[in-house]
């Protein structure tokens, strides 16, 4: 099964590049329907209203601007069929790789940041990060202060740079290191 | 290939874990508000806060790799704190950080290299954006953005095409907001090293 999230993806991305619209197609509603029943998830992904938007606007839109103009509309307007043609091999194309590359960044659970950092030498990595993590509750508190400072007039904001310069070094002061 | 400092000291340590907490807590609000809002250009938003912060960092941790490092950090504090591993993002910040620290390897954490690791970072997030698209739709694409635009606006060029006018307005702004947040970046980075190394009480 491990595998097949794997193999399945690859195997429809080299269909769609050698095979023509009509094949691409079936393969592709086999896959969503296979996505259907496995992880829904990687189909749910790719429901963004800009992307509906954007294949709107390829499939109803763009075929409108074409010369040839097979099919007569009202008000003047001419349907270009080949520009519709075209357009639908655009889709499919972005949907294929769409389903392709969620269902791939889904089978990443996790980056090993950790192992990247010691491949580059970040020796300190684990100690960083510790600390990281205790401070940033301070950060957050701070800089939620701050924003309430500026929202009631408290401080004055002729000059952000010496503003967050000031706030950068009240908090990378290290004379006090040992007690942080 | 890029190395960090085999041995920092305290004050390295520390610092880099201040920047790379602020630097992940401002990637967790902003990154939601303007994920939840769904303005257009949240990545460029996301980009020049990133610059920013690239560029002020290696104004005040000036060490071999510290970028990467604090990139790192970044990204691992944001996989924690928002409980979800999503790889996009991720992958966003540490290659934002590689570009910053491979230009200030050439050019150094002056005026210049800063404002160039600002440009370059900048014009990584432009390039993501339309190779994503000619990956995705196909070379076609501009075609389509052509037959489009030129029926809806009554512009006329001649010699070139009006896409890649288009794209050229659209590159250009993203390299000068990539320009200016390096020079915020160094100034707040010059700043604020000032003020820590002044023994003067702060506020």
């Amino acid at each position: 099964m491990k595998y097949i999230n794997y193999i399945l993806p690859v195997t429809t991305l080299i269909i769609s590049f050698i095979f023509d619209i009509e094949v691409v197609t079936i393969f592709l509603a086999m896959y969503v329907i296979y996505l259907y029943f496995t992880d829904v998830r990687i189909i749910k992904r790719i429901k963004s209203k800009f992307l509906i938007l954007f294949f709107i606007v390829l499939l109803f839109f763009y075929p409108l601007t074409g010369s040839k103009g097979e099919i007569a509309l009202p008000l003047g307007f001419t349907y270009d069929l080949s520009l519709l043609y075209s357009s639908i091999k655009m889709c499919l194309r972005a949907l294929l790789l769409m389903l392709f590359f969620n269902q791939l960044i889904l089978n990443v659970e996790s980056l090993n940041l950790k192992k990247i950092g010691n491949m580059i030498g970040f020796n300190n990595y684990d100690e960083i990060l510790k600390i990281s993590e205790e401070l940033l509750p301070t950060v957050k508190n701070k800089i939620s202060i701050l924003i309430e400072e500026i929202k009631n007039g408290m401080i004055n904001l002729k000059s952000p740079t010496n503003l967050i310069a000031n706030f950068l070094a009240n908090l990378l002061k290290t004379n006090d290191i040992n007690n942080k | 290939m890029i190395k960090v400092k085999s041995n920092l000291n305290k004050q390295e340590v520390y610092q880099t874990a201040v920047l790379g907490s602020i630097w992940a807590f401002v990637e967790i609000t902003a990154g939601t508000l303007l994920h939840l809002s769904k303005v257009p250009f949240r990545g460029l938003m996301l980009s020049v806060i990133a610059s920013i912060l690239l560029v002020t960092a290696k104004n005040i941790i000036n060490y071999k790799g510290s970028l990467v490092s604090l990139g790192l950090i970044c990204a691992s504090l944001k996989t924690m704190i928002s409980g979800v591993f999503i790889l996009n993002p991720i992958i966003a910040i540490i290659i934002e950080s590689i570009i910053a620290e491979l230009v200030f390897i050439f050019f150094k954490n002056g005026f210049f290299g800063s404002v160039l690791a600002g440009i370059s970072v900048l014009f990584y997030t432009f390039l993501h954006s339309i190779l994503a698209q000619i990956f995705f739709f196909g070379f076609e694409i501009f075609k389509v953005y052509e037959s489009l635009i030129s029926n809806i606006l009554p512009i006329k060029t001649q010699n070139i095409s009006l896409i890649y006018l288009i794209l050229f307005a659209y590159a250009f702004i993203h390299l000068i907001l990539g320009g200016l947040s390096g020079f915020i970046g160094f100034r707040l980075g010059t700043k604020t090293l000032a003020l820590i190394n002044s023994k003067n009480e702060i506020y």
